[in-house]
């Protein structure tokens, strides 16, 4: 029988037999849906209409002569070609299926200085090369790089394929709970499924043998770097926090299953606690934070986000805020990370039914990235259509642009023929940005300094890429600076991994160096909840 | 009695600034403080619950609003604990063992506490040893626990194994983002509410039945 997948105005087709589950017939017709629980049945973010068929929902045999909501996790099909209707939301669309090749030209544009790279050619080897992975919990990128010349080839960026277990790192920790199994299975996950193909990928392009890959060096948090290294993760899940590596032990490729020559050195960015980890440490590195001057304010927005504050005298305070998934664009109605079809900038026209809006990729519009939600969340402010407390206004929305949201009694606002902003997407938003806004308001509290006296903000990740600046700082998600003091710095884990691959002692020194960070807890300061419930509301 | 207009929708609007100008002068006007709360302020965070059930409001709405009631709870408490107001019941909540989140619980207690319980609250963090010594020594009737991580869940079955497993017979509530009626049942716990409005419901049921 065939199963037909229907995204927004896209379908997406699966050949099935009987017993199938529905979320294995996603990864045949070639996308994932999200699963913040972990499959555990409990969320509903996986939930799809099915019609025209028979299912079996946790053993009960449902006939869907009309369309009926099912949790795909639990779902297995019986008979008949079914119709699936997914919501958006509950689709991760982080990049496509296949590795996609970027392009790393403006990496890092003032040059990459090499000392002694990692797995130093003996004299009269043949020409070597090494990785470095930024290992996302939602994305993967990986650097090819030579190891002769220090000349980067290329990166190349897929998605973690633990996204089929969970969407974020709780419940993944939950997941392998007590179980070395699912440990192992995560792990394979993680550097067979994710990382390998990308290496495959780069070396296909640039005519290089995998067996001539010498040296790898993983950046990622806490959680995916020691499940990577097929270490148990349980402690990180709670109080306080600790993992049980800061340093996780060097391994070869070959005990790992990393494509590369057997006995080539994987090494781990070191963490500086539990969720600090070695993508912050290795953004540390390649902004160069401790040597650098003045009064530096450090942010990578995620899922969590990590926030690092340099004074002047050379201290450095640290936290993790937990801004939930929002930000990549996970959990909204409409939402998606910031790929081809995704609307990365969206205003309302000045009489209001016509929409500016530019898409990513050349595609016609099919989702909304986190960037185009804050830029509409200012702009609506702004004309009054919001109140403070994100509630959308509707005798001041111009008609044809209001609407009705899907649980009919909440509003929301019409984006072209199939795109949504509800009220629901706003209050996430806002939770997001409260909890950046909180954790900011924490480190230049615990510092003694107020934020005019930011020399420089340097926003990390997919985020800052995107993001209309002039729209976060008016919804309050990041302090009101002059523009001139932002600077994006892309992707600071990738980077800092291949500075330590072609810098060894700069690597090895790496953990001494953020040793002297202060690191603030921040649900043990008292100010937090108070700050955390101020940011809730648009300014 | 009376409600004050101004009062509730300061409460419904999250404005603390009024709701504390508003509380001070019906304190000063005379107006008991059992009046003031239960005619003006609980109605306001109720139908704040109420919308938050039905879907027609948000996380954001419901934690700004609860904070401006708090800001008039405070001035109350200590009108109330001298005048010795009567207690309808006692009940203990904590945030269980590996997880800090206290923004629901708080919520949760300043409701039950509104509605004329006393409220032990044990913080968060709490092993299953301090929930055990406050059942035996304060004489609790439901204690009530919260966890908002998926990975911090698993302990509320170590507490409820715990307690049971020594016969206590108070009533044992849970809730928190990741727990559903299904991991009630599942732990054998009396009771779960997916938000602090049915919250303070399922406290208000069990003590309704024991009378």
């Amino acid at each position: 029988m065939r199963i037909r997948f229907h995204i927004a105005s896209q379908i997406l087709e699966a050949e099935a037999a009987p017993g199938d589950g529905l979320l294995e017939l996603a990864g045949r017709a070639g996308f994932q849906i999200n699963l913040p629980c972990g499959k555990a049945g409990r969320c509903g973010s996986c939930r799809v209409k099915v019609s025209g068929g028979t299912v079996l929902e946790d053993g009960r045999r449902i006939v869907a002569e009309t369309p009926m909501w099912v949790r795909s996790c639990h779902t297995s099909v019986v008979e008949g070609d079914l119709r699936v209707e997914v919501p958006l939301s509950a689709v991760v669309r982080p990049k496509d299926g296949a590795p996609v090749e970027d392009d790393a030209s403006n990496l890092f544009p003032d040059g990459l200085p090499m000392t002694v790279p990692m797995g130093v050619p003996a004299v009269g080897d043949p020409p070597s090369f090494g990785i470095a992975a930024d290992l996302g919990t939602t994305g993967v990128t990986v650097a090819l790089l030579d190891l002769r010349s220090g000349k980067l080839r290329g990166t190349a960026s897929g998605w973690n394929r633990q996204l089929a277990v969970a969407d974020n790192v709780l419940s993944r920790i939950a997941y392998t709970a007590g179980s070395p199994e699912r440990v192992a299975e995560l792990q394979k996950m993680a550097v067979v499924q994710s990382i390998n193909p990308l290496t495959e990928r780069l070396c296909a392009t640039h005519g290089v043998g995998l067996r001539q890959i010498k040296a790898c060096v993983i950046a990622g948090n806490t959680v995916m770097a020691h499940l990577a290294a097929g270490e148990a993760v349980g402690a990180i899940g709670q109080y306080p926090f600790t993992p049980p590596y800061l340093e996780l032990p060097s391994r070869t490729a070959g005990e790992l299953g990393l494509a590369a020559s057997p006995e080539a050195d994987v090494w781990f960015c070191p963490a500086i606690s539990g969720y600090l980890g070695g993508d912050i440490s290795a953004g540390f590195l390649d902004c160069a934070l401790d040597e650098a001057h003045g009064c530096i304010l450090f942010i990578d927005a995620g899922t969590n986000a990590e926030i690092l504050l340099r004074l002047p005298d050379g201290t450095i305070h640290a936290c993790s805020t937990p801004a939930g998934p929002a930000l990549e664009g996970c959990g909204l109605r409409c939402g998606s990370s910031a790929v081809a079809g995704a609307v990365n900038h969206l205003l309302p026209g000045h009489d209001g039914s016509q929409w500016e809006l530019s898409v990513i990729g050349d595609a016609p519009p099919q989702s909304i990235c986190a960037s185009a939600y804050i830029e509409l969340m200012a702009e609506i402010r702004r004309r009054g259509w919001v109140d403070s407390f994100g509630r959308l206004q509707a005798d001041r929305i111009p008609p044809g642009v209001g609407c009705h949201g899907e649980a009919a009694s909440a509003n929301g606002i019409r984006v072209g023929a199939d795109l949504l902003v509800e009220e629901a997407d706003i209050a996430l938003i806002l939770q997001a940005k409260a909890a950046v806004q909180a954790g900011i308001a924490v480190l230049l509290d615990v510092a003694g300094i107020t934020a005019g006296q930011i020399d420089e903000v340097l926003l990390a990740g997919a985020l800052g890429e995107h993001l209309d600046l002039a729209a976060a700082i008016r919804i309050g998600l990041f302090p009101d600076l002059p523009a001139a003091r932002y600077r994006r710095v892309g992707n600071a884990s990738l980077k800092g991994a291949v500075r330590c691959l072609l810098d060894a002692p700069a690597a090895r020194g790496l953990r001494e160096r953020v040793r002297r960070v202060n690191v603030v807890e921040l649900k043990t300061q008292d100010s937090f909840n108070d700050l955390y419930i101020d940011g809730l509301s648009l300014p | 009695m009376a409600q004050i207009e101004e009062l509730y929708n300061a409460i419904l609007k999250g404005n603390r600034k009024i709701v504390q100008e508003q509380v001070q002068a019906a304190v000063a006007g005379g107006m008991s403080p059992q009046e003031i709360l239960f005619e003006s302020m609980v109605p306001a965070i109720r139908e704040i619950g109420d919308r938050f059930s039905r879907g027609q409001a948000f996380v954001p709405e419901m934690l700004i609003g609860a904070r401006a009631m708090q800001a008039g709870v405070q001035i109350l408490q200590p009108l109330m604990d001298k005048a010795g107001m009567k207690s309808l019941g006692k009940v203990a909540i904590g945030t269980v063992k590996g997880d800090l989140h206290d923004i629901g619980k708080n919520l949760v207690a300043m409701m039950v506490k509104s509605a004329g319980y006393e409220v032990i609250d044990l913080g968060v963090d709490v092993p299953v040893e301090k929930f055990e010594d406050c059942v035996k020594n304060s004489n609790v009737d439901v204690l009530m626990l919260s966890a908002l991580l998926t990975t911090t869940m698993p302990y509320m079955k170590t507490v409820v194994d715990h307690l049971k497993g020594q016969g206590l017979k108070c009533r044992i509530l849970i809730g928190g983002a990741p727990v559903t009626q299904a991991y009630c049942n599942q732990i054998g716990a009396d009771g779960y509410s997916p938000d602090a409005n049915q919250a303070l419901g399922l406290v208000e049921g069990f003590f309704q039945k024991a009378s």
